[in-house]
């Protein structure tokens, strides 16, 4: 009853309070509200910023991880007595000599990049070598990086079999397959130490010599014989023997041929070595140092820089997508009122 | 059509002024009733009891606001049906939230007379209703003469539901102090 009463005497209030309230309802009408917009907004920014820094970060701590391998594989293997060196060096070249079938011999050398030259020469000069190396660096000049690669080819004779350059992201990257003249590969490598810094070097050695052994006994054998069958085609007096002569010169050119092509495919192999080489642009480089308290600090480090390249990230796919999000903010405005529309009208 | 004529219109008993009532506050005094009983043919029915209601209070009424006029026989038309449709255990919405809100509010005290006249009670709200803020006073307005839903007066007022619960609590907390100051209420029972 108490209730009733207070309610019955608000019902009486003055009438310039009711019509300051109802002014008030009709002006505030169509007026948008700000805190549901803005926790919309903020849910869909936490929705994009989470879509777009969650597989930065995983890419980051994936590469990381990646990356610890490398260094750990060289302080384990190849970058022996390299610890601590600010920049790793090719005399920690893991060597694999295979026979075309398999590894049948890993030497890992300890003795250094400067004396790996003249254990080559000694190699090639009797053996049939293929060198297959692959390098990933980074720079923080993309441009002058390529520059000086691509000058240092030319200068040692060398071609670039394929190259380019593509936006990995948050990041520049060049890719590039060099193929330099084996007996001056070793100074190329020297000759481009300094263009950025390694983050890992592999190189592996193919020893053909004997399946090119075997191809060029094959192919003086058949030379001979072609040699032999000659003659008998100018001993040949019948019609029959000249046709069946004719059937296997026939037969042994192809082979000449098969086997001559795969000579020469070898010998361009061998002559030239093959370095696939990755420059990604970077603005730190990546430590090789694998002290602990260092790798927590650079880990901070590259965290930030990583964040930073996350926002900028984010940042540009809201740019690419601003006029789709303009256009659903309109379509979401547009219902958002429509709905109110009929919502008031029911509510008369 | 302005006001005035309207109210010409009634004077003259001329029963366009009923259509043009109805045009005009239609919505205005369905919003209302439908605040109060939530239902859709009953608050259809009120604006049409407002609408013979209007035209037998005019004249001899001459009311100085309309809108306000036809909005306190809404509300008084709404809550009288609601009180019967209570006794029939019918009824709810935003009113009985709002009768819920303000029993809170005087639930440990008594009026000091229990006779006490209407327009009293109303006079000492109206001085109340002077002392505060015109936001707060609009909020209260809202939420205890229209019987708004508090997400509708949150929208309106742009800001959370919870501020606006929060300004109607404290402004029920004054309107207490200031009923017991002014002698309306016990403190006590």
């Amino acid at each position: 009853m108490k209730t009733d009463k207070l309610i019955d005497a608000i019902g009486n209030i003055d009438d310039r309070y009711i019509e300051e309230a109802h002014k008030m309802k009709e002006r505030k009408r169509f007026a948008i509200n700000w805190p549901v917009v803005s926790k919309v907004a903020v849910a869909f920014g936490c929705f994009l910023l989470a879509v777009t820094l969650l597989p930065n970060m995983f890419s980051h701590a994936s590469s990381g991880y990646k990356s610890d391998s490398a260094g750990g594989a060289y302080n384990d293997t190849s970058y022996q007595g390299m610890n601590g060196s600010a920049k790793p060096s090719y005399d920690t070249t893991e060597y694999m000599v295979m026979d075309g079938e398999g590894i049948y011999e890993a030497e890992p050398s300890d003795s250094g990049y400067e004396n790996k030259p003249e254990e080559t020469d000694l190699v090639t000069a009797n053996k049939k070598l293929i060198v297959k190396a692959s390098m990933t660096t980074e720079t923080q000049n993309l441009e002058e990086t390529i520059t000086k690669l691509t000058s240092q080819v030319s200068a040692f004779a060398g071609y670039v079999q394929k190259s380019s350059t593509y936006d990995a992201g948050s990041a520049r990257v060049y890719e590039a397959t060099y193929r330099i003249p084996a007996d001056r590969y070793q100074a190329f490598l020297d000759s481009i130490q300094d263009a950025g810094n390694v983050i890992s070097y592999f190189e592996e050695t193919e020893d053909i010599t004997n399946t090119y052994t075997d191809i060029e006994a094959r192919l003086n054998t058949l030379k001979a014989q072609e040699e032999r069958v000659l003659e008998l085609y100018k001993q040949a007096d019948s019609i029959e023997d000249l046709m069946k002569v004719e059937e296997r010169l026939s037969d042994l050119r192809y082979q000449i041929e098969y086997y001559e092509a795969q000579i020469r495919n070898y010998d361009l192999l061998v002559a030239y070595s093959t370095l696939t080489i990755s420059v990604r642009e970077t603005k730190v480089y990546t430590p090789t140092s694998t002290s602990f308290f260092t790798r927590l600090g650079n880990a901070f480090r590259n965290g930030w820089h990583n964040c930073l390249d996350s926002i900028g990230d984010f940042l540009i796919d809201v740019a690419y997508n601003i006029w789709t999000i303009l256009f659903l903010a309109i379509l979401g405005y547009v219902a958002y009122r429509v709905y109110r529309h009929f919502r008031n009208k029911r509510n008369g | 059509m302005e006001d005035l004529k309207i109210i010409e219109l009634y004077w003259n008993r001329d029963e366009e002024a009923i259509r043009e009532t109805q045009n005009k506050y239609g919505n205005y005094c369905y919003t209302i009733a439908y605040n109060i009983l939530y239902n859709n043919e009953d608050a259809q029915e009120i604006v049409n009891d407002t609408c013979k209601a209007t035209w037998d209070a005019i004249p001899p009424a001459h009311p100085q606001n309309l809108s306000t006029f036809i909005g306190k026989i809404t509300r008084n038309l709404s809550i009288n049906r609601l009180r019967y449709l209570k006794a029939d255990k019918r009824g709810g919405g935003e009113v009985a939230l709002s009768f819920d809100e303000l029993e809170g509010c005087i639930a440990d005290t008594d009026f000091v007379h229990e006779d006490q006249q209407n327009q009293e009670l109303t006079e000492s709200i109206d001085r109340f209703l002077a002392t505060l803020k015109q936001e707060q006073r609009q909020m209260f307005v809202c939420r205890y003469w229209y019987f708004d839903p508090i997400e509708e007066i949150a929208a309106r007022f742009n800001c959370s539901d919870s501020k606006v619960k929060m300004s109607l609590m404290r402004t029920r907390e004054k309107l207490k102090a200031h009923l017991i100051k002014e002698g309306v209420i016990n403190e006590d029972r």
